[in-house]
Formats: structure tokens, C-alpha cells, sequence
């Protein structure tokens, strides 16, 4: 598997996807309700986009299916973990994006309260 | 009805998916896509219910769609795709100029879109190239669509709209059912209301009403006002806040307090100019001041039914002043959180076994009490028929789906060479039948358009032919959830006509197709499929028919039925006598002889009068009799039954009731005779045994009065679907006694036959009994033909709309078998011409051909046989005087189909029998 590039953006699904694995193996419904409760509905992934990007993903090596955790609540539901190199595009694109955000501070573009303000909309 | 549309919906996305995913990600994630899909439906359904679930289905089928035709283009060999990180374009956005199903915002839509636009614009090319077609689908399908959403936004609204009340479906009433009783008890003892309210640990918001009709005087004109008295926790339960002013306190259920109303928002606009300054000031309801405290908001229902004001239900002493005590009322309840309407139940049945140490509640309740959720008793009725009406509509539109499939298979056949160039070319079939695909949903979506016009003025049209039982019918609308139903059923649609001639159409030999580029060439297994679409159209369009068939020929039944009455040139209103203005016997007679005095100078009128009910008025105050000289009944069953009718001498001759023996109530000499009464024909049937009824005695409940029969006159049907009952007509001079001993209530009809159209002598009529009491209200002034043919609203409801569709379905049956039969003769000129050459007489020709149509329809209509003697037991509640499985009627409706099909024939046999044999075999 080659190392994917750091410069390329992931797109949102993705990346979003990665978001959530970052800690924790999670079944597919999970998953969606991870990323609409931290996005606050902003990213709400549908069953077939979801699973289009869990199968790229998976192919492309960033994401492993695993057994489930001790305690899953059905059998029949599908984990996913973050695999190294998916770990690594996702530091690459969190990294990018600071950059991205400081080079809109700096130009003024929105208030350098960098601390506080994680880029995401708060309403 | 929460998740019990899962298993359809999940499988209708697994087909979906598996109809259009690449085959690679529908093995390996299809079926996990269906339980998430199933996941995600269940949570929409149980955070905002149907809308929730409505919701979901469309993002997800929408976002199938997208994703479909992305993953397909992404492995569709015309475009590379990489197979490294690095160029592929749904890892990294490397690949520009190709769509990104998973991108967000204004990006991914004009991707998606300029690809859609592609795919559009070869769809749209396809649809102009060949406009008569185009058209012609177009306005079929409209037609369909439309209907079916005209319906269902009745359906969603009636049935499927949780009701506007909070925690609606935690709202039940209570009911009593007998085992012995198919129909419960209704209204329940306010003994036992009181008992339940305050034991009853599972139930919170104990309430009930009464209707109580009233007159209300001191505005403009005096009213009559549909009034309910409520317990105070009424409306809080049902959510209702008032516009103005407040609700009722618990404390005004108490006897002796102020009298007070609430009104409602119309009549509050109706009569008071919707006076912002209303509360405070008072308003006289059957005589009695009552101060207004509040108006209640303009959206709130009543439960469904017509409510001017209402008044707080005094459950200690009497109803109003001057009313009778109040026994038992309507009984409502909402279950707590924590509780099913199961374990509610048991309670409160062990509950009611402790009660029945009251030997009231004993001898009262020997059934059990049920909590029946409020939905079902309000449209739990209708269910059935709503359904019925959206299953014909569904028919219509499959006979079109059916109609335009075969269109489309003779255009398919038009097209081989241009599928077959393609599929050289390395078009894959299933790319193929996806841009066919395409076309058919880009017409169907078109159509859908068309339709929800349609469907607009379709649901005005249903709102004025509902009959008053339909409850919400007013707030029918399209709304959102309704225009989704609508686009997925275009969907559908283009589906349902598109699939099988897509798939007919790229579904041959290449190479044969190809070199064998003769004009006749259709398969036999093409028009195997035709046949086969033309018999099901035939099947289902029947069944449909012979449906509306029944409900036509019961209705007609109906209105032919002698009622035992003459219903023309009748003309009749109604009118109030409050018991506070009009108490005494003797200002009740003095009214109703000036009234008649009056309404018989009118040169319109030729005979005039009065009852305390009407024929097809729907209430009757009746009871047992006892016939002097007859021996004592021995059980209360044995007692002798009968409606009681008090009535003025002139009512026999205003209706047109024949005395059929002895004298009428009128005359000088009844004055003298005064317990004296006419009785009908069935009541001497059945309690005389045909023995002579004049001259004996009657005494009526249980009166000591013996009162002699002195005629005999014509049985009156109640309505005309039901039979005459055994009555006794009594004096109007009685009134005043039977108001008093509450066997009648205050209102009386005044019936009056009329020279000329008795629709210009009713104004008159209401002028003079305005001029005898401008303060009584005169309503409902109808003539008798208007309250017949209101009475049969119902059936002609559904007369209208099944004869409407079946009438559409019929319409297509006959395009559609000319269509297959004028094709199947264009197909066969050679053929033909090598006969006639062979010496066939065109009577020979012309049998092949009606032959053939003929062996199709007999087909189509045997299917439809069996499919209607399978689905018009649904109708058997709107049925009169007639099975479902009527022979009659399924005779006539075979004979008008095999007509129907005789005359589609016709052309296209015409056109076989003058083939020339020359020109046929120089086409070859």
C-alpha cells in the first residue's frame, strides 16, 4: 500500500469517518450518530454513502474490520478501526487545516481566537 | 402503525441496491447497508414519527441514487479509474471532473448535477424525438398520479396524521363491550365516571362531555349553537389554549356557580365580529346568562365534531336549569407514561369489580370497560373504505403502468438498432437499461407534475363530495409529506413501465439483431409479454368495475326504494322552542296553531305540519306500549315496541302518507276524541297478527291513559336503507306533556307540500315564524329531495369516485387492446396477404383477428372474475340490497367489457380484412 499524500484534502465523509475512529471501533449506525452529534447535523452521512466510503476506505488500507467489542450489542453489526496509515492521513489532513485556518487568521479573514474557536460553527 | 411498514420499506431499499449497485460493493456491503437503512428509518419513526420516517426513506433512496450512478461511472470501462490512494477520486480529490458523491455543498451538487444533466439530456433527446408517444404517457400517467395523490393526501390526513392533540395516541375512551353486544356502550354513568377519576392510578386527565344543543339569543339574530359541556380537564387534556381569556377552573364543575362559556374562534368571528373586548360580556343560552371567559384558538377540533361553545359540565346536581338530571356522559382519559392501555385496562376492571358493590354500577356494567385509543374511535370506521379508495386508485394507475409498457415495447422494437449500435460499441446492458430507466422516471416525474395539478383540483373536488362523517376533511391538503408519496410513486412508476420493455429491449442476440435488421422483426416473446400486459389490464380493470358496479347499482336501489312517502315538492325546516320561553303546554299549542294558521294562508302551501321528527332525520324517540285485552308480558323482551311520532293533522297529507284505513288525528271530531292515535302498517303486522287495530286501546310506557286507534296509515321508511318500524302516531296536542316527561326533545319539524318548487316557499315559510318569534331559531331549511339525497352522501361518495376510475381503467383497456391488436395486425400484413392469396375470404380474415382479440379479453376477464368475487367483499359495508358477488351486475359489467373490446377491435379487423394480397407480398 503507498503512502497516501499528505497535501491532498480527504473529503468529508472520510474524514469525518476517520474522526470517529480515532478512539473507538464503532459499527456503521454509530458512526453516523458520532458524526451528527459532534458536526451537530451539520455532516449527516446516509447507509449507502456511509458504506461507499467504508469501502474505499477499507481498500485503500486506512480502516480495518474487526470483531467486535465485548458486549456488542448485535452480532450482526460490522466494526471498523483506524489502521496506522489511516491515523496518518487523518493527522495530515487535521494538520493541513490548521494551516489553512492560521493563514485566514493571519489575513484577518476570521478572529485569531484560536484557542477557543476550532473552526466548526457553533449556532 | 409505528414500524410496521419496515419489512416493505427495508425491502424495497435492498431491491433497490441490488438492482442498482455495482455488483462489487453490493456483495460486500449491500446487506449492511439495509439494517443501517433500517436503523436510520427505525430512529426517523421514533423521533418525528411518520414525517420522521418519510424523511428518511426519501434521503436515503435519494442518496442511493446518487451513489449508484457515481460508483457505476467510477467502474464503467469507458472511464479509467485508478486503483491506487493517490488517483482515486473518492480518496483524494486528485481526480477533478468527476463527481464526488461524498462531497458537501455547492461542490457535490453541481457535480452530481452536470453528471445528471448528461444522462437527462440523452433521456430528454429520446422523450422529444418521438412527442405523440411522449404525450400520450404523459397524460396517462397524469391521470393516475393524480388520483393517487388526490386520495392519499385524503388518506394522510384522516388516517395517518397523528391527531392535533398532544400525546395523541395516549388519549383513549372508555367504552363498555358486552359480550352478548356487538356495538359498546358509549356514554358511561357518571357514577361510574366519578368512581374512575378518583381511583384510577393508570389514568391521568379523567374527562368526558355531553353535547347539549342550545339557542343563543341577545346577538344579531337568534342561533342555534352545537354547545358541549366539559369537565374542566378536557381541554388541557386535547392541548387546547384559549385565543382570549382562559379555559374552565375545576372549581365551575361545582353546582351553583356562575354560569359561564367559552366560545369558539368562528362563532366568535361569526357573531361577535370577533370582538377583541369579549370577555366579560354574556350571552343568553336557552334563556339562561351565561358570561363568556374566554375564546379558544382557531385551529383547536373538537374531537372531530362541529363545536360552537362550550360550558363547563356540571357533574353534582342537574345539566342546565330546567334540564334534566345528568346521568352518563362520554367518557375520556390519557394513559400515564408509564402505563400500556393493556395494564390500564386490567385495572380498571379490577377496579370496576370492587365497584359493583353500588348495586347501580352492578346491574349497569355486567361487560367489560375497554380503553380504546381516541384514533380508532374517530377514524377506525373508515379505515376500510379509505383504503378500498387508495387500492382502486393504485389499480388505475397499474392498468396505466400496464398500458404504457406495452407503448413502449412496440417503440422498443422501433429502437433495436439503435441499442444494438450501442451495445457494439461497449454499452454494458446494464448501463443500457439504467438510461432507459432514465427516460421512463424523467416521463413518470413529468407526469407526477402534471398530476399534483390534478391532484389539486381533485382533493377541492372530494372535499365538496365528502359526506359530513369524514372527520378533518377541511384541512385536506398537499403538504410535504403528500408531494413525497407523490414523487416516490412516479418513481415507482417509471420503474413499474420502464423495467420490463428496458430490459426486453436490450435483451437479444447482438449479432442477430444486427444482421436480421428486418422491420418485422418482434420475438415471440415480446408478444407473449404484450399479451400478457393487455390480460392483466383486463383483470385488474374489471375487478375495479365490477366493484364500482356494485356500489353503483346499491345506490340506485337505494334511491328507487319506496321511502312510503312522497319526497316531491316538500318542503321542511326546523325549529327551536326553548323550555325557558315556551314552558307551558299551553304556549307550545297557541304557537303551533298560529304557525299553521299562518303557513296555510301562504298561496304556495297546500297542506302543512308539524312532528317532533322526520323521516330520515336520524334521531326517534319511541318506547314500550302495552295493547289493552293482550295478556302481561312476562319478561321485559315480550314488551311491545314502537317509535312514538307526534304530529299535526296536516303532516299525513304534507308528506303524502296514505291512510290506508279509518280516520286521521284531524277533523273537529279528534277534538272531542282526544286520546286518540293512528298507528302504521307494520305495527299491526306485527303486534296484531293482521287482526283488525281500530277500535282497540293502546297505553303508551307507562301511562295509565288508554288511547284508542282510529286509523291506519302507510309504512314510512327511517332511511332508506333501513325498514319501516312499528309507530304510533300521536296528537301534537300532546307536546307539551311529552317535553315535560322528557320523551321529546324541544325542537319540531314543520313539513309543508308546496304548489311549485318548494324551494321558494321555504323563505316564506321562515318569514312567518319570524313574525310569530323573531327570537326562534328556524334552521335547516331543506326540501325533502335535499335531505334524500343528503341521506345517501356516503354511497354517492364512493359511487362517484369508483365510477370515476373504473370508467379511466376502462378507457385504457380499450386503448390497450387496440394497441396490441392493431400492432399485432401490422405485424402480420405478409401473413395475411399470403392468405388471401391462398384464398382466405375476408370473413376468414376478419375472425383471426376478432379471434384473437376476443381469446385475450375472455382471458383478462376470467382473471378479473376470480379477482373481483375475491376483492368486493371489502365493499360489503357499503352495500344495500345486494351481494357482493350481485350475478346481475357481474353480468353486466362482463357484457360491457366484452363491448368495450368488440369496438377496439373493429378498426384493426377492418384494416386486416383489406389487405391486398399484392402489396402485403411485395412488403416481404
Amino acid at each position: 500500500m503507498k503512502k497516501p499524500m499528505p497535501q491532498s484534502p480527504l473529503t468529508v465523509p472520510v474524514y469525518q469517518i476517520l474522526l470517529t475512529l480515532a478512539d473507538q471501533d464503532l459499527h456503521g449506525y454509530a458512526i453516523i450518530q458520532d458524526i451528527r452529534e459532534r458536526t451537530r447535523g451539520e455532516v449527516d452521512l446516509t447507509a449507502s454513502t456511509l458504506y461507499a466510503a467504508v469501502a474505499r476506505m477499507v481498500k485503500a488500507g486506512m480502516i480495518v474490520e474487526v470483531e467486535g467489542a465485548d458486549g456488542a450489542d448485535d452480532p450482526r453489526r460490522r466494526y471498523y478501526r483506524i489502521k496506522p496509515a489511516g491515523r496518518e492521513l487523518l493527522e495530515a489532513e487535521a494538520l493541513r487545516l490548521e494551516r489553512s485556518a492560521q493563514m485566514a487568521r493571519d489575513k484577518n479573514v476570521i478572529p485569531a481566537m484560536a484557542a477557543t474557536r476550532s473552526g466548526g460553527k457553533r449556532s | 402503525m409505528r414500524p410496521a411498514a419496515l419489512p416493505f420499506v427495508a425491502q424495497l431499499y435492498a431491491a433497490l441496491s441490488a438492482l442498482l449497485l455495482p455488483a462489487a460493493l453490493r456483495r460486500a456491503y449491500g446487506a449492511s447497508m439495509v439494517d443501517l437503512f433500517a436503523d436510520l428509518y427505525r430512529e426517523g419513526w421514533s423521533t418525528r414519527g411518520w414525517r420522521g420516517g418519510v424523511r428518511v426513506v426519501g434521503r436515503e433512496m435519494a442518496s442511493l441514487l446518487r451513489t449508484a450512478w457515481y460508483e457505476r461511472r467510477k467502474v464503467s470501462p469507458s472511464r479509467p479509474t485508478g486503483g491506487s490512494v493517490d488517483t482515486d477520486p473518492a480518496v483524494t480529490r486528485a481526480g477533478r471532473g468527476f463527481p464526488d458523491p461524498d462531497a458537501t455543498g455547492p461542490r457535490r451538487r453541481r457535480a452530481v448535477l452536470s453528471g445528471l444533466l448528461d444522462d437527462g439530456r440523452e433521456a430528454f433527446r429520446a422523450i422529444v424525438r418521438n412527442p405523440a408517444m411522449s404525450i400520450a404517457v404523459v397524460v396517462i400517467l397524469a391521470v393516475g398520479i393524480g388520483a393517487n395523490t388526490a386520495i392519499f393526501s385524503v388518506l394522510n390526513t384522516v388516517l395517518l396524521r397523528p391527531l392535533p392533540y398532544p400525546d395523541a395516541d395516549r388519549i383513549v375512551q372508555v367504552l363498555e363491550f358486552r359480550d352478548d353486544r356487538p356495538e359498546p356502550r358509549i356514554t358511561q354513568r357518571v357514577e361510574l365516571f366519578r368512581a374512575v377519576r378518583e381511583r384510577a392510578e393508570t389514568l391521568d386527565a379523567v374527562s368526558g362531555y355531553v353535547a347539549q344543543l342550545m339557542n343563543m339569543t341577545g346577538v344579531d339574530e337568534p342561533v342555534r349553537v352545537d354547545g358541549w359541556a366539559v369537565t374542566a380537564s378536557m381541554f388541557p387534556m386535547l392541548g387546547a389554549s384559549p385565543a382570549l381569556g382562559r379555559v374552565f377552573s375545576v372549581d365551575e364543575e361545582m353546582a351553583g356557580t356562575e354560569p359561564v362559556v367559552v366560545l369558539s374562534h368562528a362563532l366568535w368571528q361569526q357573531h361577535f365580529g370577533g370582538d377583541p373586548e369579549i370577555v366579560g360580556r354574556s350571552v343568553k343560552l336557552d334563556g339562561t346568562i351565561h358570561t363568556i371567559v374566554g375564546v379558544l384558538q382557531a385551529d383547536f377540533d373538537f374531537l372531530g365534531q362541529k363545536a360552537d361553545l362550550w360550558t363547563p359540565l356540571v357533574l353534582s346536581a342537574t345539566r342546565r336549569e330546567g334540564g334534566r338530571p345528568l346521568r352518563s356522559l362520554h367518557m375520556f382519559a390519557r394513559l400515564r407514561d408509564d402505563t400500556s392501555a393493556a395494564s390500564a385496562e386490567a385495572e380498571l376492571n379490577a377496579g370496576l369489580d370492587a365497584l359493583r358493590e353500588n348495586p347501580l354500577i352492578d346491574a349497569l356494567y355486567p361487560g367489560r370497560l375497554r380503553l380504546v385509543p381516541l384514533k380508532e374511535r374517530l377514524v377506525g370506521g373508515l379505515r376500510t373504505e379509505l383504503w378500498m379508495l387508495q387500492g382502486a386508485v393504485a389499480l388505475v394507475l397499474l392498468i396505466a403502468c400496464s398500458n404504457i409498457a406495452n407503448l413502449l415495447l412496440g417503440r422498443g422494437a422501433a429502437r433495436r438498432k439503435e441499442i444494438a449500435m450501442r451495445t457494439a460499441l461497449g454499452c454494458s446492458r446494464r448501463r443500457l437499461v439504467g438510461q432507459l430507466l432514465i427516460e421512463s422516471s424523467m416521463l413518470a416525474l413529468l407526469a407526477a407534475a402534471v398530476g399534483v395539478l390534478l391532484a389539486l383540483w381533485g382533493a377541492r373536488a372530494l372535499i365538496e363530495l365528502s359526506p359530513d362523517d369524514v372527520p378533518r376533511m377541511e384541512s385536506i391538503g398537499l403538504d410535504p409529506d403528500v408531494l413525497l408519496f407523490t414523487v416516490l410513486v412516479a418513481l415507482g412508476t417509471g420503474l413499474g413501465f420502464g423495467l420490463a420493455p428496458a430490459l426486453r429491449a436490450t435483451g437479444f442476440k447482438l449479432q442477430e439483431a444486427l444482421s436480421f435488421a428486418s422491420s418485422t422483426g418482434t420475438s415471440l416473446g415480446q408478444r407473449r409479454l404484450g399479451n400478457a400486459l393487455v390480460v392483466s389490464q383486463i383483470a385488474l380493470a374489471l375487478t375495479l368495475a365490477i366493484g364500482a358496479g356494485l356500489v353503483a347499482n346499491s345506490l340506485t336501489r337505494l334511491l328507487w326504494v319506496d321511502p312510503g312517502y312522497d319526497p316531491d315538492n316538500v318542503a321542511t325546516l326546523q325549529i327551536d322552542l326553548p323550555s325557558s320561553r315556551y314552558g307551558s303546554g299551553e304556549l307550545h299549542a297557541a304557537f303551533y296553531d298560529r304557525l299553521l294558521a299562518r303557513v296555510g294562508e301562504l298561496a304556495e302551501v297546500e297542506a302543512a305540519g308539524v312532528a317532533n321528527t322526520l323521516p330520515l332525520f336520524g334521531a326517534y324517540m319511541g318506547g314500550g306500549f302495552g295493547i289493552e285485552g293482550d295478556p302481561e308480558p312476562l319478561s321485559d323482551e315480550e314488551v311491545p315496541m314502537a317509535s312514538f311520532s307526534l304530529i299535526s293533522p296536516g303532516y299525513f297529507e304534507a308528506l303524502g302518507i296514505p291512510l290506508l284505513r279509518g280516520n286521521g288525528l284531524g277533523g273537529e271530531a279528534a277534538r272531542d276524541r282526544l286520546p286518540a292515535v293512528v298507528v302504521n302498517q307494520a305495527l299491526v303486522d306485527v303486534y296484531f297478527s293482521g287482526r283488525e287495530a281500530i277500535g282497540r286501546r293502546l297505553r303508551l310506557g307507562g301511562d295509565t291513559e288508554l288511547l284508542e286507534i282510529v286509523g291506519v296509515v302507510g309504512n314510512v321508511r327511517r332511511a332508506l336503507a333501513g325498514d319501516a318500524e312499528p309507530t304510533v302516531y300521536i296528537s301534537h296536542r300532546r307536546m307539551p306533556e311529552f317535553l315535560e316527561s322528557k320523551r321529546m326533545l324541544s325542537f319540531i319539524f314543520l313539513v309543508a307540500r308546496t304548489a311549485g318548487d318548494p324551494r321558494t316557499a321555504l323563505p316564506q315559510i321562515r318569514d312567518v315564524a319570524a313574525a310569530i318569534d323573531p327570537e326562534l331559531p328556524v334552521y335547516d331549511l331543506l326540501t325533502m329531495q335535499q335531505r334524500t339525497w343528503a341521506s345517501v352522501a356516503r354511497e354517492r361518495f364512493y359511487a362517484t369516485l369508483l365510477g370515476l376510475f373504473s370508467s379511466v381503467a376502462l378507457l385504457l383497456v380499450a386503448a390497450g387492446i387496440y394497441g396490441v391488436i392493431a400492432y399485432y395486425v401490422s405485424q402480420r400484413i405478409p401473413e395475411i396477404g399470403v392468405r388471401v392469396a391462398l384464398g382466405a375470404a375476408p370473413g376468414d380474415v376478419f375472425r383471426l383477428v376478432v379471434g384473437r382479440g376476443m381469446l385475450l379479453t375472455a382471458s383478462g376477464i376470467g382473471f378479473g372474475i376470480v379477482g373481483a368475487l375475491a376483492a368486493t367483499r371489502l365493499l360489503s359495508g357499503l352495500l344495500f340490497a345486494i351481494t357482493p358477488t350481485d350475478p346481475a351486475t357481474f353480468v353486466a359489467v362482463v357484457g360491457l367489457f366484452a363491448a368495450v373490446a368488440a369496438l377496439a377491435l373493429w378498426q384493426p379487423a377492418h384494416r386486416a380484412m383489406r389487405v391486398d394480397p399484392m402489396v402485403a407480398l411485395r412488403r416481404e
